[in-house]
């Protein structure tokens, strides 16, 4: 019995030691060392601050520039273009029974649904610039459309 | 069995011994030529000798990284944002500034990126497959990577979104268009084999297939 625990625990933390080193995709020096309960993650290189969480559902333009407060604000369209990663990761999303691609640090920013992309304050016209990180393909949208808020500052 | 024989298999055991002894502890006497994984002398199955498997699936960890994956035209490094963004409009409504300095002969040095564009461009580059493209931004020149060539649109420019500098001399209003980037569109489908571009007339980004044209401006510097 006791040694059959221990072997439970040996194998506890070996599977831990295993599992628990999560690298960035972003290269060293890219982002500081994180952990879950970040709530925002500073870009070392662009001195950009971003937010970990988003919107919790898709918004319109003005309610996503109101959504930004606390000294943030929304990304400019080259910024928010700063978070992609070219090389995506792909999960497999239950809902939709299917793999989907993500074009953004998985472990940085694992909370990033990608059904829809994201708005920046960048204007076309009257359009907006959106980034969708389900492509890493850029967008415009008009501003009644509904898209996801990832705000951010710029700490020189 | 001839003397001389014996003696070889005495030197290719020496040989095996120093750099493959559980090979040799697995295959006797026999010449290290015959040697097969996981099959002894005669064709019978060794015990597990032991060692690290590496077959497909079983990279180090590192490796597995999906950045780490190299894709079927071999690895082409996926590019990030190495300088600063710096942006003091606490609305975020103007664009991040932009500024230029003049570097003789050769092009336009960004103050913020430090990276140098070549300016002028050599006359054709406005319409080149991918191939040409490369072969234009020669060395020190090199295509530029997708967030790279991003710092250049100037998205508060009515017409075309790039800064004015690139207009520059009179007659060569060559940054308009469509422009590589070496940046593959990945996962990369060798098929299609479609770069990304950033498109100066509308803004944004785009995706374009090698053997298409588009427009080249080359870039040097970076650091990486």
């Amino acid at each position: 019995m006791r040694s059959r625990l221990r072997f439970a625990v040996r194998g506890i933390v070996l599977g831990a030691l295993v599992a628990v080193p999560v690298f960035a995709d972003a290269p060293k020096g890219q982002y500081p060392n994180f952990t879950g309960q970040d709530q925002r993650i500073r870009d070392l290189k662009t001195g950009l601050v971003w937010e970990r969480s988003v919107s919790p559902a898709p918004v319109t333009f003005a309610t996503a520039e109101a959504g930004c407060t606390g000294g943030t604000r929304l990304p400019t369209l080259k910024e928010l273009l700063t978070l992609v990663d070219e090389e995506p990761d792909d999960y497999y999303d239950l809902n939709l029974n299917r793999t989907v691609l993500r074009f953004i640090d998985a472990q940085a920013f694992g909370q990033t649904p990608v059904d829809k992309g994201y708005w920046t304050a960048s204007r076309d016209g009257t359009s907006v610039w959106t980034v969708d990180f389900a492509t890493a393909e850029t967008r415009t949208a008009e501003v009644g459309d509904t898209r996801y808020v990832r705000c951010v500052r710029f700490v020189p | 069995m001839a003397p001389s024989s014996s003696r070889r298999r005495v030197l290719f055991a020496l040989a095996g011994a120093s750099l493959l002894p559980l090979a040799v502890a697995c295959n006797g006497i026999i010449g290290l030529s015959d040697y097969t994984r996981a099959e002894c002398s005669g064709g019978e199955v060794c015990d597990d000798a032991g060692g690290v498997d590496t077959g497909p699936g079983d990279a180090p960890f590192d490796t597995d990284r999906p950045d780490a994956k190299p894709d079927a035209a071999g690895t082409l490094p996926v590019s990030w944002a190495a300088w600063p963004m710096p942006n003091y409009d606490a609305g975020g409504a103007l664009d991040n500034p932009m500024g230029y300095d003049v570097i003789t002969n050769q092009g336009f040095q960004d103050r913020v990126t430090k990276l140098v564009w070549r300016h002028p461009m050599p006359e054709g580059a406005e319409s080149l497959p991918y191939e040409s493209a490369l072969k234009v931004c020669e060395s020190p020149w090199r295509l530029p990577s997708r967030i790279e060539l991003v710092t250049l649109l100037d998205l508060s420019a009515s017409g075309a979104k790039a800064n004015a500098v690139f207009k520059t001399p009179p007659g060569q209003a060559i940054q308009q268009g469509v422009h590589w980037t070496f940046s593959e569109v990945r996962p990369f489908d060798v098929e299609k084999r479609e770069h990304w571009v950033v498109d100066f007339d509308r803004g944004g980004l785009a995706k374009r297939a090698e053997s298409q044209r588009a427009a080249v401006r080359c870039v040097r510097g970076g650091g990486s």
